[in-house]
């Protein structure tokens, strides 16, 4: 895990008991992670009532959220946090108050990341029907069957609709598509 | 004209006959080559899988003929191969004597072979009276199921390569065990992963620094956003500060100024690389200097000498006095030790009387006290002796109470004794209890670190074995190896594939001359009609011509004849080949030295049931 400069020098004063005192620190631990669980509204409140030393105590917040985003993000265990923390400065009882923290709402912080990013929209369903062409014109007789087939695909919550047509020779070309890379993902599981 | 044309011509067809025969031996014997070849290389494997699994194979058995004669053996290793691929059989490796428990053997494992899904013919002859083919067929089916040794649970993998790849099987293995659920469902778990609700959008965002000056602090206090309100858009608050953090991480200052300092930096950077060699030139110019300056003083020392041998007469008088003057003051100083050392005695002595003085000063004062201390006693009793009888009674008095507080006390020094020493009883035996309790902690201790030694020297020697194992299996050959049968197979192949490259240009090169024959067969035929017309018009007229014309005649006749010939030759050289392969295929199956031993088997089981119709006959009679 790798952390800025300034970040690191934030959790230098956190862990300080002379810069920042225990009730302030427990009142930021808080915040930061009653922001992570999304609720804002009494949190702005807590950062305005908050202290003698607003622009530190500004600092402060971010960094603390800095570190349980960027350890939870390197999925780090208990142990290694704290020794990330012992190096950045010694004071048992913080250390082990923030890494108690980390642990408890490691899972949270986890599943709040895992719904950000970006990712190419995923299929959830099909709809299709088949049509019988019959002619084309009044000259030329056809009679091929069509499918018309609409995936839904979901992107970031929205849900939309790819629609297209095709012979029944196209549509077992991608049912062997697919069958190929389905095949291709079971080989994968064989390592 | 016409003769020699016709005659080269069917020379001509002569020859191309004969290359054609060349070809098709020449495919014939890569057909037979090619089979012996693959043959050979499928008895190596079946002999050398025979005898990694433990079978005792002599040297001198290179391929599966050598079984034939052999029935002990192809049995050995048909039970073993079995015996692996399904143990508990319990079929004994050693041929039977008696001939009825043999084909009573042959049986079983003709039945254990089908059951294991042997397609081809088998029964008990395939093992007692083996042919060549049928055995090689028998054991490539067993050996293929032999269990191979991929079954076998593998090494970890150690490389990062290895272990991600391993990550990612798992995790699509996961994902493809799930069950489907509706895309509602996929809010939490892995099933979520890779579907993002939220879109990673970012918002630059204002950190306050805590070093700066007074105004930029006013700012920060009172006007600058809190974090939370920086972002207006709730989502991407960690976004952000992800962002945030990795900008902060890989960010290149923009200032001017730093990008200079930079720049220099790097500038010096190279300059001090460039410069090392330098500084060893400095040292060496250092140590250079080191060994000049040595060679310069005695230069100067030798100016001096030639000096101070103008001034030598004066400076040895001077000498002289001088010695003289040291001589007197080293008198005086011996006289003044001696003095020293005399009045050193005297200290010493007086120091001593002092002591003794301070002695006796002590205890003459000791004494004065006890004395003083008598004559107050002895005033008291003075004053006492003036009135006896009551002094004696108040002493009486006195001593009474003095002796009731005394007891009083004791009492009172018992009640408090008792529970005191029950405390300290108690507290002796908590202490011995958690003396007990540290000793047996401390045994504990002793034991718990003895099996530390003792693992550690387990583990050292597990090390040395792994080293030592690990050199092993570097020293040992490699060949055995699948790769090494991959290749072979690899090999075969290719063979095979030039084979039948050369197979296919062969075939080209007889169709080739086939319809070069055809041709030629067609342009003969014209040629021939054209000349008979020819002279059979002259002949009518020229006596020359129709004698040419007869002659004609018979010379085609005779050219057809010999064309029937060699093309009848070719194709009884061919039946003859034909005749060949089936004899060798027939002599593969070795029936006469099969019928052989299968008489001799007979013969001996006629005799066996003769001794047992005549035990018989002894018993009922």
């Amino acid at each position: 895990m790798e952390l800025s400069k300034d970040t690191i020098d934030g959790l230098t004063n956190i862990l300080n008991i002379n810069i920042v005192t225990d009730d302030n620190f427990l009142q930021i631990i808080e915040t930061a992670i009653s922001y992570i669980h999304e609720n804002p509204m009494e949190i702005r409140c807590i950062i305005k009532k908050s202290d003698s030393k607003p622009v530190l105590t500004r600092k402060v917040f971010t960094d603390v959220v800095c570190l349980l985003i960027e350890a939870a993000r390197h999925n780090l265990d208990e142990e290694s946090l704290r020794n990330f923390l012992n190096l950045v400065y010694i004071d048992e009882k913080r250390v082990t108050k923030l890494s108690e923290v980390y642990i408890n709402n490691k899972t949270a912080i986890q599943s709040q990341l895992e719904l950000i990013g970006n990712n190419p929209s995923h299929i959830i369903d099909i709809d299709w029907h088949l049509d019988y062409c019959v002619k084309l014109d009044t000259c030329n007789s056809l009679s091929v069957p069509l499918y018309h087939v609409r995936l839904s695909t979901k992107k970031h919550e929205t849900i939309d609709h790819v629609t297209f047509s095709c012979t029944i020779q196209q549509l077992q070309e991608l049912v062997f598509k697919l069958k190929d890379a389905i095949k291709y993902s079971e080989k994968l599981t064989n390592v | 004209m016409f003769v020699p044309f016709t005659h080269g011509q069917v020379r001509f067809v002569q020859f191309n006959l004969s290359v054609i025969r060349y070809y098709n031996c020449t495919v014939e014997r890569f057909r037979i080559f090619t089979f012996l070849r693959m043959m050979e290389e499928v008895d190596n494997i079946i002999i050398h899988s025979l005898r990694q699994i433990g079978c005792d194979i002599g040297e001198n058995i290179t391929n599966l003929s050598g079984f034939n004669t052999n029935t002990e053996l192809v049995v050995e290793a048909t039970v073993k191969c079995l015996d692996i691929i399904k143990p508990g059989l319990g079929l004994s490796t050693v041929l039977p004597v008696n001939m009825a428990a043999r084909f009573r053997l042959g049986a079983t494992l003709a039945q254990a072979c089908s059951e294991l899904g042997y397609k081809g013919d088998i029964g008990y002859q395939t093992f007692l009276y083996s042919s060549e083919g049928d055995l090689r067929k028998v054991f490539m089916f067993l050996i293929e199921k032999l269990p191979k040794e991929s079954d076998k649970p593998l090494s970890e993998p150690v490389s990062n390569v290895a272990l991600l790849e391993k990550s990612i099987a798992t995790a699509i293995a996961q994902s493809l065990a799930a069950p489907w659920l509706p895309h509602y469902c996929h809010t939490k778990g892995f099933r979520n992963r890779g579907r993002a609700r939220i879109p990673y959008k970012f918002v630059n965002l204002e950190i306050p620094k805590m070093e700066s000056k007074e105004e930029y602090q006013d700012y920060c206090i009172h006007y600058m956003q809190s974090v939370p309100e920086q972002v207006q858009n709730e989502p991407s608050f960690l976004p952000s500060l992800i962002s945030y953090n990795a900008r902060a991480l890989h960010s290149h200052s923009m200032s001017i100024l730093d990008q200079i300092n930079w720049l220099n930096k790097q500038y010096c950077d190279k300059m001090t690389e460039a410069n090392m060699p330098g500084d060893v030139n400095v040292l060496n110019r250092d140590s250079t200097k080191n060994t000049t300056l040595p060679s310069t003083q005695p230069q100067i020392k030798d100016n001096g000498t030639r000096e101070t041998k103008i001034v030598d007469q004066k400076i040895l008088d001077k000498m002289e006095k001088q010695d003289l003057q040291i001589e007197k003051i080293k008198v005086e100083c011996d006289s003044l030790r001696n003095d020293m050392e005399k009045l050193q005695d005297v200290i010493k002595n007086l120091t001593t009387s002092v002591t003794q003085v301070t002695t006796n000063y002590q205890n003459e004062e000791k004494e004065l006290t006890i004395n003083e201390e008598q004559k107050k006693i002895k005033a008291r009793i003075y004053d006492l002796f003036q009135d006896g009888e009551e002094n004696i009674k108040k002493l009486e008095a006195a001593i009474e109470t003095t002796t009731s507080k005394l007891i009083n006390l004791g009492n009172q020094w018992e009640k408090h004794r008792v529970p005191l020493i029950q405390k300290y009883r108690q507290e002796r035996e908590k202490h011995s209890t958690k003396a007990s309790a540290s000793q047996k902690k401390l045994d504990d201790i002793k034991l718990l670190k003895e099996k530390e030694r003792e693992l550690q020297e387990e583990c050292r020697n597990k090390d040395q074995q792994y080293s030592q194992l690990v050199i092993e299996v570097q020293k040992l050959p490699k060949e055995v190896n699948r790769s090494a049968y991959t290749q072979r197979i690899l090999e075969i192949i290719n063979n095979i594939r030039k084979q039948r490259d050369e197979i296919n240009k062969v075939l080209v090169d007889t169709r080739e001359i086939q319809k070069e024959i055809n041709t030629l067969t067609g342009r003969l035929e014209r040629s021939f009609t054209v000349a008979d017309e020819l002279i059979f018009r002259d002949a009518r007229t020229n006596e020359a011509s129709r004698k040419a014309y007869k002659l004609l005649a018979t010379l085609h006749s005779d050219c057809s004849e010999l064309v029937n010939l060699v093309e009848e030759t070719g194709a009884t050289i061919r039946e003859i080949r034909d005749l060949e392969e089936q004899i060798d295929s027939e002599a593969t199956k070795n029936v006469g030295a099969n019928l052989e031993r299968i008489t001799a088997d007979l013969k001996q089981m006629k005799q066996e049931t003769a001794e047992l119709t005549a035990q018989l006959q002894n018993k009922t009679s």
